[in-house]
């Protein structure tokens, strides 16, 4: 059996063979049954697990967005809404300052008015005055002179008397 | 923790009955072994010594079948190849997403290999031989994790020839590690033949800055520092050629000189000392059978990217 030196050490075609033939098929089996789909697993979770983080960086980013459209938003309808008190503000003023204005108008009219009225009453007041003055004035007269005048020549002597009184006013 | 009555935080029974479990065992080994005889310790019943281990270099022939003899490190070899495919099986049945305990160790322990080989040769080309890296890592382990299994070196076969094992590791049978040492021979050249052409070959015909420097003699020029470096590159070439071929004996008798050592040293040290001592180099070999795995499966990854990058990074030294 050792004719051979490489027979004592354990070497052999047939062994040799053997061995080769069975890490072959195992490399070619495993190759088949465990590589290819663990490493499809392993590469597909890998896409998996990127996308999952891309997809939550885009959410993240759209959070951030969405926020500041939200301040954005908040900071124009406060805009508007200070806008709106300020018109509002604005046209307070302008009917108080109206208002202000059409009392004041007819204030004056009303006084002018009255004063008016008053200019009037005087001077009614002031004919009426007269007329008394010149009736009396006839009535003294007329017991003065001891005759009644009809009324007629009264009415006379007074327009006459008015006039002249009227005349003095003037001049 | 305060002082107690009996001590290592056990009541004194408890030590002494430990002590007893443990000391015993081992002293009764020791005594029924080899070192008992010597010192005439004979009183020891027979069944407890173990017996005298004769491991041999060549696989034993188990049986024929037509003509072909099946050695004992062959059928241990299919046993490995059938173990593996039915684990790869039963992992990559319906692989997971999320995966669960079983997957994940498999996707880890190949994750590792992946990566190492993408490390080493780059993206495609560590794509490329993952498979070979990968097959060449898991054979050698569990060919040698199977060969740890208790009772693997046990189990006896009767045959014309006498009594042997039916089982041996096939690592140390040294036909395994010659394939495959000669399978990642043949695919280091290969592919340095496929990548570079016969510009593979420059590295280890490397007399051109010789024959340069003698034709200069010729001409008139005699440059006894161009000869002399023209031909210590040419020698390096040749250096170069004949590691190429020692990498075969290199990887093949890594493995086996170890595995077989490995072996042999679990025989001695359980035939001297039967009883808890061969535990410690139990672990020793399982960590040995990772490590001869790794060093296998690397050694061919780091053999076939210098195969396929050696011309380049030649030209690029030449020019630096």
């Amino acid at each position: 059996m050792n004719s051979n030196p490489l027979d004592s050490l354990g070497l052999s075609v047939g062994g040799f063979i053997s061995q080769l033939v069975s890490f072959g098929v195992l490399l070619l089996l495993l190759r088949l049954f465990a590589y290819k789909p663990i490493m499809r697993m392993l590469d597909n979770r890998a896409q998996k697990i990127q996308e999952s983080l891309d997809a939550g960086e885009r959410a993240k980013q759209e959070a951030v967005n969405a926020e500041k459209e939200v301040v954005k938003k908040t900071e124009e309808a406060s805009a508007s809404g200070q806008k709106i008190v300020d018109q509002a503000v604005k046209a307070a003023e302008d009917v108080r300052r109206r208002a202000e204005q059409d009392a004041r108008k007819q204030a004056d009219a009303i006084i002018e008015k009255a004063r008016i009225e008053i200019a009037h009453e005087k001077e009614e007041s002031a004919a009426e005055l007269r007329r008394e003055v010149a009736d009396l004035a006839v009535a003294v007269a007329g017991k003065t002179i001891g005759r009644s005048l009809d009324d007629m020549t009264q009415k006379q002597i007074i327009d006459e008397a008015l006039k002249e009184a009227a005349a003095l006013g003037k001049s | 923790m305060a002082k107690k009555k009996g001590c290592l935080g056990c009541s004194l029974p408890v030590v002494i009955l430990v002590a007893i479990v443990v000391l015993v065992p081992l002293v009764l080994g020791l005594l029924a072994g080899p070192l008992g005889k010597t010192f005439g310790v004979t009183w020891l019943p027979g069944w407890m010594a173990p017996s005298l281990p004769h491991p041999q270099l060549p696989a034993e022939v188990i049986c024929h079948i037509f003509g072909f003899s099946v050695t004992n490190s062959m059928i241990a070899t299919w046993i490995t190849v059938v173990v593996l495919l039915v684990l790869a099986l039963l992992i990559t049945r319906k692989p997971k997403l999320i995966p669960g305990r079983a997957q994940s160790a498999a996707e880890s322990i190949l994750g590792y290999i992946y990566n190492l080989c993408v490390n080493t040769a780059g993206e495609k080309d560590g794509r490329k031989f993952f498979p070979l890296v990968a097959t060449i890592f898991l054979f050698i382990l569990f060919n040698a994790l199977l060969a740890l299994i208790p009772g693997f070196g046990s189990i006896h076969y009767h045959t014309a020839e006498g009594n042997m094992e039916l089982l041996r590791a096939a690592n140390t049978d040294l036909n395994t590690p010659l394939a495959l040492a000669l399978i990642t021979f043949c695919t280091v050249e290969f592919m340095g033949f496929k990548r570079l052409g016969l510009g593979y070959l420059k590295k280890f015909i490397t007399w051109g800055d010789f024959g340069r420097a003698v034709g200069r003699i010729f001409k008139g020029k005699f440059d006894i520092m161009a000869l002399l470096s023209g031909f210590i590159m040419g020698i390096v070439g040749l250096l170069e050629l004949v590691g190429e071929f020692i990498r075969i004996i290199s990887l093949t008798f890594r493995l086996f000189g170890n595995m077989l050592a490995g072996e042999i040293i679990l025989l001695v040290i359980a035939y001297v000392v039967p009883y808890y001592i061969p535990t410690v180099f139990y672990g020793l070999e399982a960590f040995f059978a990772v490590i001869q795995a790794l060093v296998f499966g690397v050694l061919t990854i780091v053999y076939i990217s210098l195969a396929v990058s050696s011309h380049g990074s030649e030209e690029h030294h030449k020019t630096a």
